[in-house]
């Protein structure tokens, strides 16, 4: 469905991203793109997202040439974004409510009388209460804001999520409750992930598929299971390797 | 599910953030610095409206003389004394705060408007585009203001009019590269690529999501502004490119009185108070909100 | 440890802002050549004990009570200038972000100089020290040449952790100090810290969120919340048989990796 060719992003002489090739297949699906900071996988995100110009490669939506889009409304309904929250993806002044319904204002999504329901409809998906919507983001938890950011991308009924490190700023037990409410919706939106992340556990959770880059390049690519157990390429396994682990018995 | 899943770092009991207006006011309460120069500059605002109540002699203000009374020094008819067509300076110094506080407040706003919004513009969408807007601003820049606003000013037609528009012109880039670089630190935020991502229109994410940030250094550099745009229009009409006589401009009246400063030292003086009153007000109320306001300093816990 | 005082004792300890108390501890002590691991959740109270420790959390505007005995000396109610004096000699905080702790328009070395010349004096052998320190870290003593942006985030923490050794540390309190990191920096960060204890006797109050990581490193690991140590046990046993059920929830919330075949 959603398909990157031979992309390339360039800043100035730094090569971010060199010629990667990706594809989203349909929801309910995850492809987990792996790497430590430097590897280019927030850039290939961006790319995908029209957010920065690639360089080289194209990028197609159901066949359609996104970097050609004249009109990117439909496309930015179809594709949507989660960031990780460290000092807020959300505006400061703005109460979570009104974030969202301007959203929908946006995309002329529903009725001006329906707003408030569909808001609280969104919240209510993403484990909130209406009463939320009344808060600012300084008012909320981390694992709060996060869920709002989901209910925000998820107010245009998209097929695909890209998620940037969407829970690495959370503690561990809010980030495992996160993570949850990421397999559910998954199930429930028929969405299509693509995970970047350096958490080799949390790909492991969500997706079926991982690539894993570094230095601008995706190095392996496979299925989940394989690419963290059965590497093929020496950076995954040092990669997995650094993992800390809790002894067995813990489990 | 439960309805607030991760609640326990959340502050659930917390109330709604008051408005931005309702919190205003609650820091002007615990600031007497602001509330005593707010409180003052209203009351010279006050002053200029109703300035044809106040003065003994509002016909003094527009042209008519009594020459029989010239030059006398302050007394209880006179307060201020009267100059040398026999005017009552008091009276002259309350029409006053019609024409210099005015123009520094139109100044001032038209400059707020042009400099946000060149800013903005350039902050946010970066490029070319911040390189243009910012090369013109630099050019302005580049020249003294008060020499910029001279040579504008004797181009001009003569008045209160050619003076604002001097000034406004002088005066813009600086609001202009305030609001770039705010706008440009806040345009790299995640949640504004997050806006982008989910497809807002960029005058929305502008007016939105970049602006509200800017608002407390643009209110903090406005009011001190304004006091400088005082003293700049009563330099200029002191150099007699400003108001003209007859108008009861302080800046103009000091001009006039100078050769009789030894002498008659009432004439300029008064006018010339005035001028460093509304100044220095503006200063400490400038000076006071950013104190309060600066989102920068250290909350207390 | 079989010596008469730990190096570090805290005791009837309590830190609060107001009316608010962020950190009550019973009692936790910390040997010579041990690292301690501090575990627990945002807002746990770990990062503001590591603060009262080095003397720092009465400047945050936090009110101090108890006792914190580092080698023998009262911490608590300490005067400011002794409190200097010791964080430049005897204690060094490593933190998160090093980025943070060198100034971007010079050299390192120049940053760890000064500090050196400031609490140690003598010009000559403070670069001798810099140098000796920076390879106990496996750096390069060239890099104290380089600019802050010239290193990378591993580099960075390497350096920050070579200054508290060139300044005489005993004990390092590191806050979240691998938590910016790359995994495989903060592998290599770990093990340097561990080569520290084993071969200098180093002592480490490693405050962090991941138990993951606490459990490779720390010989003991005390799990806070809500400003309270809940359990506090050698490393392998609480990870092992933890006590706690809160202990028993953070463990299970740690992100594994699936399947048994381990490296």
């Amino acid at each position: 469905m959603l398909e990157a060719t031979d992309l390339s992003v360039r800043f100035g002489s730094t090569v971010a991203v060199d010629g990667v090739s990706l594809t989203l297949p349909d929801g309910p699906s995850g492809l987990g793109l792996i790497g430590e900071s430097g590897s280019g996988k927030s850039t290939v995100g961006r790319a995908l997202l029209r957010l920065v110009r690639p360089t080289g490669g194209s990028v197609r939506f159901d066949g359609e040439d996104v970097l050609a889009m004249r009109q990117l409304r439909p496309y930015r309904q179809a594709v949507q974004v989660v960031l990780q929250d460290t000092e807020g993806a959300l505006s400061p002044r703005m109460r979570i409510g009104a974030a969202i319904a301007e959203v929908l204002r946006t995309h002329r999504l529903v009725p001006r009388a329906a707003e408030r329901d569909r808001v609280v409809e969104l919240l209510t998906d993403v484990g909130l209460a209406a009463e939320h919507a009344e808060r600012y983001p300084h008012q909320l938890s981390g694992g709060q804001r996060q869920r709002v950011a989901i209910a925000r991308a998820l107010a245009v009924r998209p097929r695909v999520l890209i998620l940037d490190e969407p829970t690495s700023a959370l503690d561990v037990t809010v980030q495992a409750r996160v993570l949850d409410l990421f397999e559910r919706l998954r199930e429930e939106h028929r969405l299509a992930y693509l995970l970047i992340s350096h958490d080799l556990a949390v790909v492991e959770r969500l997706c079926e598929r991982t690539a894993v880059m570094y230095r601008g390049r995706i190095v392996e690519e496979g299925p989940t299971e394989q690419v963290l157990h059965d590497p093929r390429n020496d950076y995954t396994r040092t990669l997995r390797d650094a993992v800390p682990r809790l002894p067995e018995a813990a489990g | 599910m439960t309805a607030s899943p991760d609640s326990p770092a959340s502050p659930s009991a917390a109330p709604a953030r008051p408005s931005a207006a309702r919190r205003t006011l609650a820091e002007l309460r615990r600031s007497p610095a602001i509330a005593v120069a707010a409180g003052l500059l209203l009351l010279i605002a006050l002053v200029a409206l109703l300035a044809p109540w106040l003065a003994p002699h509002p016909e003094h203000a527009s042209g008519a003389t009594d020459t029989g009374q010239a030059l006398r020094p302050p007394s209880a008819a006179h307060w201020f004394g009267t100059d040398e067509l026999g005017r009552d300076v008091f009276s002259r110094v309350l029409y006053g705060a019609r024409f210099g506080p005015t123009i520094a407040l139109v100044v001032v706003v038209v400059s707020l408007l042009v400099g946000t919004v060149v800013g903005l513009v350039a902050g946010y969408f970066g490029g070319w585009i911040d390189e243009i807007l910012m090369r013109v601003t630099d050019v302005f820049l580049a020249v003294p203001a008060l020499l910029l606003a001279l040579a504008l000013a004797a181009v001009l037609p003569r008045g209160l009019v050619g003076v604002t528009i001097a000034l406004a012109v002088t005066w813009w880039p600086w609001y202009a590269r305030l609001v770039r670089s705010e706008a440009a630190s806040v345009a790299g935020r995640r949640h504004i690529e997050a806006c982008r991502a989910l497809g807002l229109p960029h005058w929305r994410i502008l007016l939105r999501h970049v602006l509200p940030g800017s608002v407390t250094p643009l209110l903090v550099q406005a009011s001190t502004d304004i006091g400088g745009v005082i003293l700049v229009a009563s330099g200029l009409s002191f150099l007699g490119l400003g108001a003209q006589s007859p108008t009861p401009d302080w800046g103009l009246m000091v001009q006039q009185s100078q050769n009789r400063f030894m002498t008659e030292w009432w004439i300029g003086t008064f006018p010339g108070l005035a001028i460093m009153l509304v100044a220095a007000l503006c200063y400490v109320l400038g000076d006071a909100l950013r104190d309060r306001l600066d989102p920068r300093r250290t909350p207390r816990l | 440890m079989s010596t008469a005082e730990p190096l570090l004792a805290i005791r009837d300890l309590r830190v609060s802002f107001g009316e608010r108390t962020q950190v009550e501890l019973a009692e936790l002590t910390l040997g010579a050549g041990e690292i301690l691991g501090l575990a627990g959740e945002s807002g746990a109270g770990k990062s503001l004990t590591g603060l009262a420790v080095l003397g720092l959390a009465r400047r945050a505007g936090a009110t101090v009570t108890g006792s914190i005995r580092l080698a023998g000396e009262e911490l608590v109610g300490a005067p400011e200038r002794r409190l200097r004096l010791l964080r430049g000699s005897t204690m060094a905080l490593i933190p998160q972000s090093p980025a943070g702790a060198f100034n971007p328009v010079l050299p390192v070395g120049t940053t760890v100089l000064r500090a050196l010349r400031l609490h140690r004096g003598a010009g000559a052998t403070a670069r001798e020290r810099a140098e000796s320190a920076m390879r106990r870290v496996w750096l390069d003593p060239e890099h104290l040449a380089r600019y802050p942006h010239q290193l990378s985030g591993g580099q960075l923490q390497r350096v920050a952790i070579a200054l508290g050794l060139a300044l005489g540390a005993q004990l390092l309190i590191a806050d979240e100090p691998t938590s910016a990191l790359d995994v495989t920096v903060q592998a290599e960060i770990c093990k340097l810290l561990a080569e520290l204890r084993d071969k200098e006797e180093m002592s480490v109050l490693f405050v962090s969120h991941d138990l993951a990581v606490l459990a490779g490193l720390c010989d003991r690991i005390a799990v806070m919340r809500a400003g309270r140590v809940i359990e506090a046990r050698p490393a392998g046993e609480l990870v092992a048989d933890p006590r706690e059920d809160y202990t028993r929830e953070l463990l299970a919330a740690v992100p594994r990796l699936g399947g048994a075949t381990h490296a």
